[in-house]
């Protein structure tokens, strides 16, 4: 099992983490404010606890993270004005940095968008979609036809990408 | 004249001794030029520490004291009174603070020690320049205001009245009682509220040492300690309070409605009006902003039908002003308005009611005389209490309300025996049950069959046939729950009244970070304030219970007693003094004086200061166009200070003519 | 009339060949009619979103920074964006630019602009803040030349609008949109998830589980009655069109229930083709009926 200790994550997102680990006060606002909680393995509160714990590679290995949508219901309503959604990003980054998760959905779709930003500078959602969906399940593009069909039809599918002139000033 | 130091450090325990070198300070202290003494001791304010120094001063015969400890708001008195038994001027005495400013503020043993050593050395330098002074002394009048007529200020003008000092309660309101007489049952013993207060009420009603200025506003204060001349504006009742019988006829023949504010808008009232049928003086009002006649010029009702004729639509605001020598402020508290959480659907949903308007449904001589029915008429089933609304809260006020647990608690106790079939769940986040009895309360609440679940409420919102669903995490199951309700109550937080700020300036005085009124030490001197005649207790001071309001009522009116039975009060001569003969007359100093204590002499033309108003702050020292020595600021000379930078800054000579060219 | 000049940063989606490109055009269109002129931003890039940070964070803002460069660059102090995920990350980038010394100074090597009074200045401006709190009630009002009268329109505002940078309105409970169509003659409805979160991305991750939160939206939508629904964020906008061919029925609503951007919408009263506006002739034809009815109904009342 690879040890986190808090500092190193601390060193990843020191402000909103050492928030979260300071002020929580763990009465679950959080978690009964997220949309996508139903469907947590951990409730949001639940991972501050880990992390304050010192249970950061559990924590890492939580659904939890990646269902966060940061919407930031979480955030505004938080009684100790931690930014829950942020802790969250700063979590998922982590994760990544440290080799978590890398079968997931979720950092596939993020790393195939990272990779048209670089190449562009600018995305087609279709283009990503599609690229996405060839990556982890071809079938997935059959069942959006008709929908796609429609949304052509309509005018509001293209898949055509304008890519930045100056891809240097992007880049650097 | 020969100037003989003692120097006197303090360890304060580990406070000091653990970051300040006090052996070697001690020794440095020694080789300073006219010191004869110097000595360490673990804790210099204690009787043994005291005494080492009054043995000293006679000793030595020493002429000058300084202690390096703590602040001097902490034992600055202490200390000046040692040296006073002890035969020497108290002024002749000087305080460094190495806690605060040194020891508490660095891990630093050498630095700190180093500072230490500068600052001890400027005290003993400008120690040397002072000038023995004395106290000025004020007779002080006997009698005392005190400003809030709820459980607080009873009970302060009770203890007050019966040792025999003449009380003016001034209340805002129609009638004194306070939020307590809102209240059905006090947890945790379930005394009723109304049974123990009323007699109180009356009790000052009829006492011949208090007057009771209902229906009144604090307009201005002026003076000082012991001699304070406070105006008072009487509002106009439109009544005569001296004809009114109280017997009630006006308000059955008022055709006005006014949603009735005592019941928090849950019923009607009239525009002529007591608020209670308690009500202390019992005399009608008239309310100008929905009386008929006052609003359309019409109807005049009440007046057609008094028996006595005391209506009196020409009353006008009175001024009344008042001599006394205390002030006590018991204003009491606000209640958090939950309608700003608007994810509680407070003021939405017609079913979400605050704690003090069911308090208002519990109670027997309440809107629905006790019993516990919804706006729409129904009896609730399930009950939420969400505790926690509006306290605990970074968005709305950070501290804890210390009653809402409890008060959540005696409203479930109450429900439960209205509507024994009912289902009481209680959303807390931590229960703070800190009082005699409160444990055991909270112990028989979950006996009786109420459920407490450790989460804080996300939202209240409304299903398809009206219920109520309540959004929480069981944080003890780790899961997300919604419970379908009746009834949400939201134990909202109590708050600073919305004027205290206003009241504050009228008198003086600081608030808290939160906007109470600020102490002048939490622990030492919790009812005094900064303004030495004014005095706090109750929930203005934080959020407080009825048993710590009571206790702090009746200690603040023990505070002003000790005060008062003094006859003469001590004040400060460290305080601004003019030199007539190099005056000119010139009377910006008056101008800048914010206590109004710099007056013009026709007789000399110069300013003269006024001793006992004049708090020594220095404005007009600073102001005077022809310097320092013509209006002098006592126990702050320039030379004084001069001399205490001088050993600051030892490389650079500092003159006083040097000084001033670069200021 | 308002002779207003803004940057305009389109962002990804509300480009040219974005999913949300008539939720671009209609805003030009609308904004245009009121007399304000925007210029787009020459030559952006992708606004560093919190896809991105999630990889790199520093190089988001590289990213963000850029577009906001360019922005100075043209010497215009506000920066009016439509995508509430642009939006929020070009809000978050410069408040990070803002904050974070080592950056600022970083970046000021790069960009003259970046320290300059007009970046102290700059604000990152939505579309629906600058229609509210700038245009105004009258201006809007005066330009309605087809009242959408009778039409019981609900907002959906989606999360990142209001949060966490909303500092024009309610972060949880915002009326700016329903004002907006109660101008333009509309009957705007509430539902109490306006502002609960569609799911964003994870549609393609999750799918299973953002189709059952936006059902539990479009339940709340039926409640109330909505015949018509607004949105204001091109990927709530995607999100609620593929939801809704499979749980309009299930979740209480027509079918067919129209899903428009609220630019188009208040195109249309403003008369503006159907073609610059993106708004299909079924949708088209749909408002004009119902608008016709109420017409007629209240015709009937009178005789």
């Amino acid at each position: 099992m690879l040890l986190i200790n808090q500092n190193e994550l601390l060193a990843e997102g020191n402000h909103v983490i050492r928030t979260a680990i300071e002020k929580c006060i763990q009465c679950g606002t959080c978690s009964a404010s997220c949309p996508l909680s139903q469907y947590m393995d951990y409730t949001p509160r639940q991972i501050v606890t880990l992390v304050r714990e010192g249970l950061i590679h559990e924590a890492l290995k939580t659904k939890t993270i990646w269902l966060c949508s940061t919407c930031y219901l979480c955030a505004v309503r938080c009684p100790a004005k931690i930014n829950i959604g942020e802790f969250m990003t700063v979590l998922k980054r982590f994760t990544l940095k440290n080799g978590y998760s890398d079968n997931l959905l979720y950092p596939k779709l993020m790393r195939t968008y990272v990779e048209y930003v670089d190449k562009y500078g600018r995305i087609s959602e279709p283009r990503l979609m599609i690229k996405f969906s060839l990556k982890i399940n071809p079938f997935k593009l059959l069942k959006m036809l008709p929908l796609s069909m429609k949304l052509l039809r309509d005018g509001v599918l293209s898949f055509s990408l304008e890519r930045v002139q100056n891809l240097h000033e992007v880049k650097a | 004249m020969d100037r003989k130091v003692g120097v006197y450090i303090c360890h304060c325990g580990l406070n000091i001794a653990s970051t300040v070198d006090v052996n070697k300070l001690t020794e440095f202290a020694q080789s300073l030029e006219g010191v004869v003494i110097a000595r360490n001791y673990p804790y210099m304010c204690s009787d043994p520490g005291q005494e080492l120094i009054r043995k000293d001063i006679k000793e030595y015969g020493l002429t000058n004291v300084v202690v390096a400890a703590c602040s001097p708001t902490m034992h600055g008195s202490t200390f000046m009174k040692v040296c006073e038994e002890a035969g020497l001027n108290p002024y002749m005495f000087h305080m460094v603070n190495i806690r605060e400013h040194v020891s508490w503020v660095t891990d630093n043993v050498e630095k700190a020690t180093e500072k230490a050593k500068l600052l001890l050395a400027a005290a003993v330098n400008r120690v040397k320049l002072h000038e023995p002074l004395n106290r000025i002394h004020v007779p002080i009048i006997q009698s005392v205001l005190v400003v809030g007529g709820g459980i607080t200020g009873i009970e302060t003008s009770l203890k007050l009245a019966n040792s025999g000092k003449k009380v003016y309660l001034v209340e805002r309101e129609p009638s004194i009682g306070g939020r307590m007489a809102q209240l059905e049952k006090t947890f945790p013993t379930l005394d009723c509220a109304s049974c123990i207060l009323t007699p109180k009420m009356v009790d000052v009603a009829s006492h011949p040492n208090i007057t009771i200025l209902a229906y009144s506003e604090i307009k201005e204060v002026s003076g000082y300690i012991g001699n304070y001349k406070v105006k008072i504006v009487k509002k106009p009742r439109y009544v005569d309070e001296n004809k009114c019988i109280g017997c009630g006829l006006c308000a059955t023949k008022c055709p006005s409605k006014v949603l009735d504010e005592f019941n928090m808008g849950l019923s009607y009232r009239k525009a002529i009006y007591i608020p209670f049928p308690q009500a202390v003086p019992r005399k009608y009002t008239i309310d100008r902003e929905h009386c008929l006649y006052f609003t359309k010029g019409i109807c005049r009702v009440c007046e057609k039908f008094c028996p006595t004729k005391a209506i009196n639509f020409e009353q006008k605001p009175e001024e009344i002003t008042l001599d006394v020598g205390a002030v006590i402020l018991a204003t009491g508290y606000d209640v958090f308005d939950p309608s700003v959480i608007k994810r509680y659907g407070y003021g939405r949903y017609k079913n979400v009611y605050t704690g003090l308007e069911v308090e208002r449904l519990t109670s027997a001589s309440g809107p629905t005389n006790g019993r516990i029915i919804l706006r729409d008429g129904r009896t609730p089933s399930t009950i939420v209490i969400i505790h926690c609304v509006g306290s605990r809260d970074e968005n709305y006020h950070t501290y804890c309300s210390r009653v809402c647990c409890m008060y959540a608690m005696k409203l479930a106790h109450l429900i439960k025996e209205r509507v024994p079939n009912s289902t009481i769940y209680e959303l807390y986040i931590d229960i703070r049950a800190h009082g005699k009895g409160y444990e055991e309360f909270y112990r028989r609440v979950q006996e009786e069959g109420v459920i407490f679940i450790r989460g804080k409420a996300a939202e209240v919102t409304e299903s398809e046939d009206g219920k109520l669903i309540v959004t929480f995490e069981d944080t003890l199951l780790g899961r997300v729950q919604q419970i379908e309700a009746d009834m949400v109550i939201l134990a909202t937080a109590l708050e600073p009244r919305k004027d205290a700020k206003e009241l504050a300036r009228i008198f003086n005085i600081p608030l808290d970070k939160n906007g109470f009124f600020l102490e002048k030490h939490p622990k030492l001197a919790p009812f005094s304030t900064v303004n030495r005649g004014v005095f706090v207790a109750g929930a203005c001071q934080g959020p407080k219970d009825i048993p710590d309001s009571v206790a702090q009522g009746a200690a603040a009116a023990a505070e002003a007693l000790s005060l008062l039975s003094k006859g003469m009060v001590e004040a400060e001569p460290v305080i601004a003094e003019v030199n007539k003969s190099l005056c000119s007359g010139c009377r910006i100093c008056i101008s800048v004086c914010p206590y109004g204590a710099a007056l013009f002499d026709k007789e000399t033309k110069t300013a003269i200061v006024q001793e006992v108003l004049c708090q020594g702050c220095g404005t007009c020292v600073a102001s005077c166009p022809s310097g320092a020595r013509t209006l002098k600021q006592r126990g702050f000379m320039d030379n004084q200070i001069l001399a205490e930078i001088e050993a600051i800054l030892p490389k650079r000579t500092i003159t006083m003519t040097t000084a001033i060219a670069e200021a | 009339m308002i002779g207003r000049n803004l940057s305009y940063y389109p962002g990804c989606s509300c480009s040219k060949y974005g999913t949300g490109r008539y939720y671009g055009s209609s805003s030009i269109a609308v904004l245009k009619a009121l007399g304000v002129d925007i210029k787009e931003i020459e030559d952006w890039n992708c606004c560093g979103s919190n896809l991105y940070r999630v990889i790199d964070e520093k190089r988001a803002y590289l990213l963000g920074v850029r577009n906001i460069a360019k922005a100075l660059e043209m010497n215009l102090p506000e920066i009016l964006v439509l995508c509430p995920a642009c939006f929020l990350s070009l809000n978050r980038t410069l408040t990070e630019v803002s904050t974070n010394k080592e950056l600022k100074n970083e970046l000021k090597e790069k960009y003259n602009v970046i320290g300059s009074p007009l970046f102290s200045k700059l604000r990152i401006r939505h579309i629906i803040d600058f229609l509210v709190n700038d245009i105004g009630e009258e201006a809007v009002k005066n330009r309605v030349e087809k009242k959408l009268e009778g039409l019981k329109i609900a907002a959906y505002y989606g999360c990142q609008i209001t949060r966490p940078y909303g500092y024009f309105d309610d972060p949880e409970f915002p009326t700016s949109l329903e004002r907006i169509i109660s101008w333009i003659g509309g009957q705007p409805v509430e539902s109490s998830l306006k502002t609960k979160c569609c799911g964003g991305m994870l549609m393609l991750t999750n799918e299973k589980e953002v189709l059952n939160v936006i059902e539990k939206i479009l339940k709340s939508y039926a409640k109330v009655g909505a015949e018509f629904i607004v949105t204001a964020c091109p990927l709530c906008h995607l999100n609620l069109e593929i939801a809704k061919t499979r749980l309009s029925e299930k979740a209480g609503l027509d079918k067919d229930i129209p899903i428009i951007y609220f630019t188009q919408l208040i195109g249309f009263s403003f008369n503006i083709p159907i073609e610059e506006l993106g708004i299909s002739k079924a949708v088209a034809e749909r408002l004009d009926r119902k608008i016709a009815l109420t017409v007629a109904a209240r015709g009937e009342v009178n005789g």
